[in-house]
C-alpha cells in the first residue's frame, strides 16, 4: 500500500457519515493514503468532496452530528481513531497541528497573542516556566517573519491584518515541533499578495523543520506550487493520486483532466475540449463510479460498478477502469445519455 | 462607438463620520479615480482587500455619494443616490452580487424573482410574463422546470445563473458584476464566465467586472484597471497590463498568482522587499510602504503622476516607466 | 471583503428543500418527538373548547345555585360547585374563550404593532432607528406590572383599555425581536437588488424583508399569547381585569382563596386549566419554532 516503510500517518478505508436532516450521509468512503516524513501532500477537491472532514479525522476530531463508520489513522504506530481522548489530546497541537481557514477565528479575541502561544506551550509541557514560554515565543515569531516579536507578543488578534494573524496561527502549529502540519485552506480567506508570501513562509519552515504538510485546497495554483503529491477527491471518494508535475502534465481521472482545464490561467486562454459539466448531486449518487453522471467518457458499466484507486504505474493511482482507454485515445467523449447538462 | 457608456470623473469617495451619537474619523476610501466603460464592453476593475473596487461599484449602482467628482452615464450626470434617479436608469445599470447564497429571496420562487423586474420595469402580467421567464432561463442555460424551484434547491451556480436572468430581465445597458465567480468552485466558474460573454455578444451589454483575481480578468476584459488601497494605479488592455513596463504594485499582483503549473516561478522568487513601517500621507501613493522601488521622501508625499504610455495604456508612477522596464523582468511569457 | 470558497461555506451549495411553508411545517409537527405532540393536542382541546365550550356547557356560568354551594366534584358537577353554587366547570368552560379572547387581542395587537414598526425601523437604519431604540430601552427597563396597575387604577378597568395596556408592553418586546430579525434579512443583497430596481420602500419591506421575518412574528404571536394569558390572569387575580361574575380563571382564583381548604376544587379548576393552557402553548411555540427551523443552524464544511 505504501512506498515508505515508516510514513508518518497512513489512513486507511476511512469513511464517514453525516447526520443530515434525520439521515446519515455518506461524505467520506473508503479513503486511503499515507504521507511520508518531510512530505507535503495536498488534498484538492471542491464542494461536497469531503476533503476538509478527512483532514479533521487525521485529529481523530468527530465534529458534532458525524460518525466515523470504519477505518483507521494510523500515527507513529498507534490507531487515532482507537485512542481515548486524554491521549488524543496530548497529540493535538504536539505531534500534529492544524492551521484553519480563517485565522481570525483560530485566535482568541480576548486573550493577547503571545500568551496563547506561550499557553500551547506550556500545556504540552515544552516551555516550564513563563520566561521560557516567553522566549520562545519571540524566537517562533521571528521564525514566521512577525516583525518586532516582542511589540508584537502583547498585541491583541484585532489589531493585526489577516496575514499577520495568520503568521500567529501558524506560530502556534509549530509550537511544539509537530510531526504533522495539517492546513485547511489557509489561504483562501487572505489577498493573494499575502497569500504568496505565506506559501513562501510555508515553504520555508519546512524545509527548516522537515515536517510532513497536508495541504488542503481547491486552489489547484496553490497545489501546484506547495505539494509534492496531489491526492484528488471528487464525492467523498479518493479518484486520482500523483506527483504533483505529473498530475498536472497527465492528468488521468476525466473529474482530475476536466478540473485543471477549468482552472483560469494568465498564459493560456480558456476553452479546449475538456470540459465539466453538470455539478454534484449528493441525493443521486450511483452505485458505481460517483463521477459518471458528469463524465463524457462514461460507459452504461461505470455507473454501477464501484472504482477503486488502483495504481497506474507506481506511485500514481487512479480510480478509474477506463483510464488507460482515455489517456491513450482510444476512447473519447462518448454519446452518454445520462447526466444532467 | 467611441463615447463611453459609463464616465466615472475622478471621484474621491470616504465612508464614516456620520452617525447620531457617535463621530467617527472620515477615512478616504477611493481617491481620485477616473475609468470609462464603452458600450458591449467588458472593464475590469481589479484589487485586492481595501482596493476600493467595490466601493466604486457601489458608486455607480447608486448605493453611495462620491464626496467629489462625478459619474455619467450617456453623458448624463448620475451621481446621485438610488433614491433620486429614473426609473429608466434603474433599469440600465444591473447589478450582480458576489454571494449567490444572499442575492436571492429564499422566499420566493425562481419565477417570482424573475418576474418582479418584469412587472416593474415593463408592467408585463399573466402569460406573457410566464413566456419571458422561460426565455430568461434559456438564455442562461436553465431548464424552464426551474421556473418554479426556490433558491435553496439550487445549486450556487444555478443560483448565479438566476441572479444572472434577473439583471437580463431589465434589459440593461450595463451590468456590475461584483465578484460574481468569487464564491464559486473553479469548474462552475468557467461556465458562468462563459455565460457573460454569449450573454454579452448577444445583447451588446457591457459589463464593470469587479475581482481580485487577475486570472480570470486576462480573457474576459477589454480593458483593466489595478487598483490599490483606493487609488487607480495602472490602466490598459489585459495584454498591455501583463506585459512590461508593470506599475510596481501590477507586478507584485502578477508575481504572487500562483499558475496551476509546478515548474512556475513563485517560490524562487525571493521576496526582496523590506518593508517601510512609515505610512504614506492621504495624498501619497498608497503602496509605498511595500513597493520595491519605492523613492523615500516623495512617494510617500506626492500623488503618483499619471503617464500615458499609449492610447489605452496609463500608469500611476513616480518612476519613468522607461526605468520600471529595464528594472522589472518579464512576469508572464 | 475576503474571498471565500463554495466549499468551505455551507452545504447549501449542494441543492436542498424549499424552505419551510405552513403545510411543511404541519408535516414537520407531526414528525416530533412526543411531549411537542402532546403539547399541541392539548392546546387543540383549549381551542375546540373556547370555540365549541359555551354550546355543551351543562349549566349557565353565572347561575347562582345550579346546584347546593361547596358541592364537591360529582357526577353532576363535574369540578364541584362554588360558594354561590355555581357550576365550576360550566364556569371554567366559559372562562376558556374568554381568557384566550382576551390574550389574542392582546398578543395580536402587540404583534401587529411591534413587528410593523420593527421592520420599518430596520430598514431606515438611520437616526430615526437609533432614537426609537433608545426611548424603547428607556420604556422597556418599566416593570410592567406596576405601570399597568398604575394605568388601570388611573384609567379604569375596561377591557379595551386593559388589552391596550398589555398589548402596549408587549409590543416593545416583539419590535424588538423582529426588528434584529429584520435587520439580518435588511443587510441581505436580495434587499439591495430591490433597492436597485427602484423599488419603494414600502414595497421592499413588503416583498423582501416581511416574507423572511414571518416565521419569527409567528413564533412570537405564539409566545405573547401565552405570557399575555398568565398577564392578563395576574390582573385579574388583582382584581384590575376582569369584573366578577366573569368566569376569567385568574379572577376565579382569586375569588375561590377564602375557600382554599374548605373546597379546594373551586381554586384547582382553574388553577389547573390555567397551568394546562400556558404550558402547552409553551411547548407549542418551542415546537413550531423548530419546525419553522428557527433552532441553531448547522453550518459545516465538507
Amino acid at each position: 500500500m505504501t512506498n515508505s516503510p515508516s510514513p508518518v500517518v497512513a489512513v486507511t478505508n476511512l469513511s464517514v457519515d453525516y447526520h443530515e436532516r434525520r439521515r446519515w450521509v455518506n461524505v467520506v468512503k473508503n479513503v486511503s493514503f499515507w504521507i511520508e516524513p518531510g512530505e507535503t501532500l495536498g488534498l484538492a477537491g471542491e464542494s461536497g468532496s469531503g476533503k476538509t472532514t478527512t483532514a479533521y479525522s487525521l485529529f481523530a476530531y468527530r465534529r458534532p452530528g458525524s460518525r466515523i463508520q470504519s477505518g483507521t489513522v494510523e500515527f507513529e504506530g498507534e490507531d487515532l481513531l482507537a485512542l481515548d481522548e486524554g491521549r488524543l489530546r496530548r497529540l493535538r497541537g504536539s505531534r500534529i497541528s492544524m492551521v484553519p481557514q480563517n485565522p481570525s477565528s483560530s485566535l482568541t479575541p480576548s486573550m493577547r497573542v503571545g500568551h496563547q502561544v506561550v499557553e500551547v506551550l506550556e500545556a504540552h509541557g515544552v516551555a516550564s516556566n513563563k520566561r521560557e514560554g516567553e522566549t520562545r515565543t519571540f524566537e517562533l515569531f521571528d521564525e514566521v517573519g512577525l516583525p518586532q516579536p516582542r511589540a508584537m507578543f502583547q498585541r491583541y488578534p484585532h489589531q493585526l491584518s489577516g496575514g499577520q494573524q495568520q503568521r500567529v496561527v501558524i506560530a502556534l502549529a509549530l509550537a511544539c515541533r509537530p510531526t504533522l502540519l495539517v492546513l485547511d485552506e489557509p489561504t483562501t480567506a487572505l489577498d493573494v499578495t499575502t497569500q504568496a508570501r505565506i506559501l513562501r513562509l510555508l515553504a520555508r519552515l519546512r524545509e527548516e523543520h522537515g515536517m510532513a504538510m497536508l495541504y488542503v485546497t481547491h486552489n489547484l495554483g496553490v497545489l501546484a506550487q506547495i505539494c509534492d503529491r496531489v491526492a484528488v477527491m471528487y464525492a467523498g471518494e479518493l479518484v486520482e493520486t500523483a506527483p504533483t508535475a505529473e498530475l498536472f502534465a497527465h492528468p488521468r481521472h476525466p473529474y482530475t483532466r476536466g478540473l485543471i482545464a477549468a482552472v483560469p490561467r494568465l498564459k493560456e486562454p480558456p476553452g479546449g475540449e475538456v470540459q465539466l459539466r453538470g455539478l454534484l448531486r449528493r441525493d443521486e449518487l450511483p452505485p458505481g463510479c460517483r463521477f459518471a453522471p458528469r463524465c463524457d467518457f462514461a460507459d452504461p458499466k461505470c455507473f454501477t460498478l464501484p472504482q477503486k484507486l488502483t495504481p497506474a504505474g507506481d506511485p500514481y493511482a487512479v480510480a478509474c477502469w477506463l483510464w488507460e482507454d482515455i489517456a491513450s485515445g482510444r476512447r473519447t467523449v462518448a454519446e452518454s445519455s445520462a447526466g444532467a447538462a | 462607438m467611441t463615447e463611453a457608456l459609463l464616465e466615472v470623473d475622478n471621484i474621491d469617495i470616504t465612508y464614516g463620520g456620520r452617525s447620531l451619537f457617535r463621530r467617527r474619523p472620515a477615512l478616504p476610501t477611493v481617491q481620485g479615480a477616473s475609468l470609462s466603460v464603452r458600450r458591449s464592453e467588458t472593464v475590469a476593475l481589479v484589487g485586492e482587500s481595501g482596493s476600493g473596487k467595490t466601493t466604486i461599484a457601489r458608486v455607480v449602482a447608486g448605493l453611495h455619494r462620491p464626496s467629489r467628482g462625478h459619474v455619467r452615464f450617456e453623458g448624463v450626470d448620475i451621481t446621485n443616490l438610488v433614491g433620486d434617479r429614473s426609473r429608466s436608469l434603474h433599469r440600465q445599470i444591473q447589478y450582480v452580487f458576489q454571494n449567490p447564497d444572499a442575492s436571492l429571496n429564499p422566499r420566493r420562487r425562481v419565477s417570482q424573482i424573475l418576474g418582479r423586474p418584469l412587472e416593474h420595469f415593463f408592467e408585463m402580467r399573466g402569460a406573457d410574463r410566464a413566456r419571458r421567464v422561460e426565455e430568461l432561463l434559456a438564455a442562461v442555460h436553465l431548464p424552464p422546470g426551474y421556473a418554479s424551484r426556490f433558491p435553496t434547491q439550487l445549486s450556487g451556480g444555478e443560483r448565479q445563473r438566476v441572479a444572472i436572468a434577473r439583471a437580463l430581465a431589465a434589459k440593461p445597458k450595463l451590468i456590475v458584476c461584483d465578484e460574481v465567480v468569487s464564491a464559486l468552485d473553479v469548474s462552475v466558474q468557467a461556465n458562468i464566465l462563459t455565460l457573460l460573454a454569449e450573454v454579452q455578444a448577444s445583447e451588446g451589454i457591457a459589463y464593470l467586472f469587479i475581482t481580485h483575481d487577475l486570472a480570470v480578468v486576462r480573457w474576459i476584459a477589454h480593458h483593466v484597471y489595478v487598483l490599490y488601497l483606493g487609488r487607480i494605479l495602472e490602466g490598459g488592455t489585459p495584454a498591455e497590463i501583463f506585459a512590461p513596463p508593470y506599475q510596481p504594485y501590477t507586478a507584485m499582483l502578477l508575481e504572487s498568482v500562483p499558475e496551476p503549473d509546478p515548474s512556475g516561478p513563485l517560490l524562487r522568487a525571493e521576496d526582496p522587499t523590506t518593508e517601510s513601517s512609515v505610512p504614506p500621507q492621504p495624498e501619497g501613493c498608497p503602496f509605498t510602504p511595500r513597493c520595491p522601488h519605492r523613492l523615500d521622501q516623495i512617494c510617500e508625499r506626492e500623488p503618483p503622476p499619471h503617464q500615458r504610455l499609449g492610447d489605452t495604456h496609463e500608469i500611476w508612477c513616480q518612476i519613468p516607466a522607461g526605468e520600471l522596464a529595464r528594472r522589472q523582468s518579464v512576469v508572464v511569457s | 471583503m475576503t474571498h471565500q470558497a463554495a466549499d468551505s461555506t455551507t452545504v447549501l451549495s449542494v441543492p436542498g428543500r424549499a424552505p419551510g411553508s405552513v403545510r411543511r411545517s404541519w408535516e414537520t409537527i407531526r414528525d416530533l418527538p412526543a411531549p411537542y405532540l402532546l403539547a399541541t393536542a392539548v392546546l387543540a382541546i383549549h381551542l375546540l373548547v373556547a370555540l365549541t365550550g359555551p354550546l355543551w356547557a351543562p349549566f349557565d356560568p353565572v347561575k347562582l345555585s345550579a346546584g347546593p354551594p361547596f358541592t364537591s366534584p360529582s357526577p353532576d358537577h363535574l369540578f364541584g360547585t362554588d360558594n354561590f353554587g355555581r357550576d365550576v366547570f360550566s364556569r371554567v368552560v366559559h372562562g376558556e374563550r374568554v381568557v384566550l379572547l382576551l390574550a389574542f387581542s392582546a398578543s395580536g395587537l402587540a404583534v401587529l404593532v411591534g413587528a410593523s414598526l420593527g421592520v420599518i425601523l430596520a430598514y431606515l437604519r438611520n437616526w430615526v432607528d437609533e432614537s426609537a431604540m433608545r426611548v424603547v430601552d428607556l420604556l422597556l427597563t418599566i416593570p410592567p406590572l406596576i405601570l399597568s396597575l398604575l394605568l388601570l387604577s388611573a384609567l379604569g378597568s375596561g377591557y379595551v383599555i386593559m388589552i391596550s395596556t398589555v398589548a402596549f408592553f408587549f409590543a416593545l418586546r416583539v419590535l424588538t425581536v423582529i426588528r434584529a430579525a429584520a435587520l439580518n434579512v435588511v443587510t441581505e443583497d436580495f434587499v439591495t437588488a430591490a433597492r436597485l430596481r427602484g423599488e419603494s420602500a414600502w414595497s421592499v419591506a413588503r416583498r423582501e424583508v416581511l416574507p423572511n421575518v414571518m416565521s419569527t412574528v409567528l413564533v412570537e404571536f405564539s409566545l405573547r399569547t401565552g405570557y399575555a394569558v398568565l398577564f392578563i390572569g395576574g390582573l385579574s387575580f388583582l382584581g384590575f381585569g376582569a369584573a366578577p361574575p366573569t368566569p376569567e380563571w385568574g379572577l376565579m382564583i382569586s375569588e375561590a382563596r377564602p375557600y382554599v381548604t374548605n373546597a379546594p376544587w373551586i381554586v384547582l379548576a382553574p388553577s389547573l386549566a390555567l397551568a394546562s393552557l400556558v404550558v402547552s402553548l409553551s411547548l407549542f411555540t418551542e415546537a413550531i419554532s423548530e419546525a419553522l427551523g428557527l433552532g441553531s443552524s448547522r453550518v459545516r464544511d465538507v
